[in-house]
């Protein structure tokens, strides 16, 4: 991105944004530091017309370019920085491999953020990685990453890579079993039965999620208007401005489709285009209003998302994969109650 | 002829105090509000912070010029961490330099009140802060003495949600009373309202056994009429009157409860957020808050 089309972007952000109360600005790729004037002046920018707010500074980056020039830059700006880092060597190196050399880059990154931590200890601590797990791969190997203390001793989230369509990151077996075996020593915790130590890091950082999951099921009835859960308020929670000004909801969804596009920094929010992303209910009304898994859809714009266009057929499919786990945090909660209610009545010394 | 004021620095949580400074703070009105360019408003209507109808006030980034414009600076209420915290000071020091009458409604230490007092006298200016009601001492080892009941009719004016514009609703209230010639008198956390003349006091911060501070609230509300005989006490609840779900605790209304055990209110004002106007909601809420609170 040009630092004219940056600036144009931080002036948008700045004339929409008067009532956040934290302004949020983050740089993703491609891999974003490649840019790193680009990013050091739009911080510039940004910081003298955001005068007098607390504005905050993100980007996520593959770790290879963390200079001391660019670390004490971000240290300074207090940027939220997220590293991805796929597992161990072996896994990392898989598909994280520099163009020139088809070199893995796996122990530049560690090196980077020992660096890193050497010369910003505070700082240090405050960085996350981010895993994309590939389900090809071993649940148990990923997991051992976290074996080197230092990476264990960052904040870490972890996502599973897209697999829809694509037979080569279908789950193999070994990831099936191991990762199935974690979520029952999570299940456990979550019953009070073992402690966080026993779990994985990967089923640590799990936790939350689940119980947020679980939460669901305590919300009370729906009132006569209603919609499912899933998509974010375009242009709310997040604005995403590529390189030609285009605007899109997020940094995940694809810049080369037509339905993501919700304006631009020249016409400024397409309302229409924001109101279909946020109402992809609409596509299967009818489907929708009998589903009984309606209020924990988590179904969002990107899955539905077929060539460019808002499609129903892939809105369905994607109910599907849904309420499978729907169904399955209805296995756990079904689970966790009897787990306590078994040990409620080997407390009052009863048979169950 | 009104002294002009001018406020600064401006931002959402301000508007009720610039609306209702007319006719709540005597013999001034604000002329000039400043707020820094980066807060996105300046040469437009403060109205626009909120999305709201333009409120006849334009924001101007220019601090200087515009306490130099009036005679009087009102300092707006920023707490430390509030990056605008340091604007304030700066315009409070500037104001001090300039020899004006200030009201500051800025949240300082007794120690930076004496300092800035200090300056505001060798320069002549005027400097007034907005100081706190205090609740009587907690002498209340019997629990079985009678809790007073007001004269007066009393109303609460709460929030269902945080910033659902609770405190505009009460400074509009005591306007209202005010041009209606009925005696108000306010109670609210808020240090605008020490500025107009009510009572700046937090009821919901409990000290001491909870049965003791509703005593002690209650003689707080007793010495007030006492004093000041209102018609009318409008109390603003300075917490939300319930938890919002099961993340968003608030203090699960125990404060505003506890506030409605020492004095009782007549009628309650609750301000939520817009578009919840189904029977079906308000029905239990009204239901509970009825019993809750009387």
């Amino acid at each position: 991105m040009s630092l004219e089309m940056g600036k144009k972007a931080i002036d948008f952000f700045h004339a929409h944004s008067i009532d956040t109360a934290l302004p949020y600005l983050a740089f993703y790729g491609g891999e974003p530091l490649l840019n790193f004037n680009m990013i050091k002046q739009s911080v510039a920018y940004a910081k003298q017309v955001f005068e007098w707010r607390s504005i905050s500074f993100g980007t996520t980056t593959n770790g290879t370019l963390l200079t001391d020039e660019i670390v004490d830059f971000l240290v300074q700006n207090n940027f939220r920085l997220t590293i991805s880092l796929d597992g161990p060597q072996a896994i990392h190196d898989q598909s994280r491999v520099f163009g020139a050399n088809e070199k893995g880059s796996y122990n530049i990154v560690v090196k980077n953020i020992e660096r890193l931590m050497r010369r910003h200890p505070e700082y240090g601590k405050k960085i996350r990685i981010n895993t994309v797990i590939n389900p090809q791969n071993s649940y148990d190997e990923i997991n051992s990453m976290f074996e080197d203390s230092k990476i264990a001793a960052l904040d870490s989230l972890h996502t599973i890579v897209e697999t829809e369509n694509d037979d080569s990151m279908r789950p193999t077996d070994t990831y099936l079993n191991e990762s199935l075996y974690n979520g029952f020593l999570m299940l456990l915790h979550l019953a009070g039965e073992i402690p966080e130590e026993s779990l994985t890091r990967l089923s640590k950082d799990e936790i939350a999620g689940t119980k947020k999951s679980l939460e669901k099921f305590e919300r009370g009835r729906l009132g006569s208007i209603a919609a499912p859960g899933g998509p974010c308020i375009p242009g709310k929670n997040k604005l995403f401005v590529d390189c030609s000004g285009n605007f899109y909801p997020c940094e995940r969804v694809s810049e080369g489709s037509e339905c993501m596009r919700i304006g631009s920094l020249d016409t400024g929010l397409d309302m229409r285009q924001a109101d279909a992303l946020l109402n992809i209910a609409r596509l299967t009304e009818d489907q929708c209003k009998n589903c009984w898994a309606f209020s924990h859809c988590n179904i969002c714009a990107k899955q539905v998302d077929e060539n460019g266009k808002l499609s129903a057929a892939k809105k369905l499919e994607a109910c599907k994969r849904t309420k499978k786990v729907v169904f399955s945090n209805i296995d756990t909660k079904v689970a966790l109650f009897e787990l306590n209610r078994f040990r409620a009545t080997q407390a009052r010394g009863q048979r169950v | 002829m009104k002294k002009r004021v001018c406020a600064v620095p401006f931002s959402a949580e301000d508007i009720p105090v610039i609306l209702n400074a007319k006719t709540l703070l005597d013999g001034y009105a604000v002329h000039t509000v400043v707020t820094p360019k980066g807060i996105g408003i300046d040469g437009r209507d403060i109205g626009h912070i909120e999305n709201r109808a333009p409120l006849g006030f334009t924001a101007s980034s220019d601090m200087e010029t515009g306490i130099q414009q009036c005679e009087a600076t009102l300092i707006l209420g920023r707490v430390f961490q509030d990056p605008l915290y340091v604007f304030a000071v700066k315009a409070l020091e500037y104001a001090i330099t300039q020899k004006k009458i200030i009201f500051c409604l800025l949240r300082l230490s007794e120690e930076e009140k004496e300092k800035y007092a200090k300056a505001a006298m060798e320069h002549g200016a005027s400097l007034w802060f907005a100081r706190q009601d205090a609740l009587p001492p907690d002498v209340y080892v019997e629990t079985s003495e009678m809790l007073y009941k007001p004269h007066a009719n009393v109303v609460f004016i709460g929030e269902l949600v945080e910033k659902t514009q609770g405190y505009e609703v009460f400074c509009n209230l005591l306007s209202a009373c005010k041009r209606a010639g009925l005696k108000a008198t306010g109670i609210s956390a808020e240090p605008a309202t020490a500025l107009f003349g009510h009572h700046m006091i937090d009821l919901s911060q409990m000290e001491g056994n909870p049965a003791g501070h509703v005593f002690r609230v209650n003689q707080y509300i007793r010495e007030l009429e006492k004093q000041e005989h209102p018609e009318l006490i409008l109390i603003h609840l300075s917490k939300p009157m319930m938890r919002f779900d099961e993340r968003v605790l608030y203090d699960l209304g125990v404060s505003a409860y506890m506030i409605s055990q020492a004095v009782t209110p007549g009628y309650m004002i609750i301000c939520s957020p817009f578009g919840f106007f189904e029977d079906a909601f308000w029905k239990p809420i009204s239901e509970s808050f009825e019993v809750k609170f009387g």
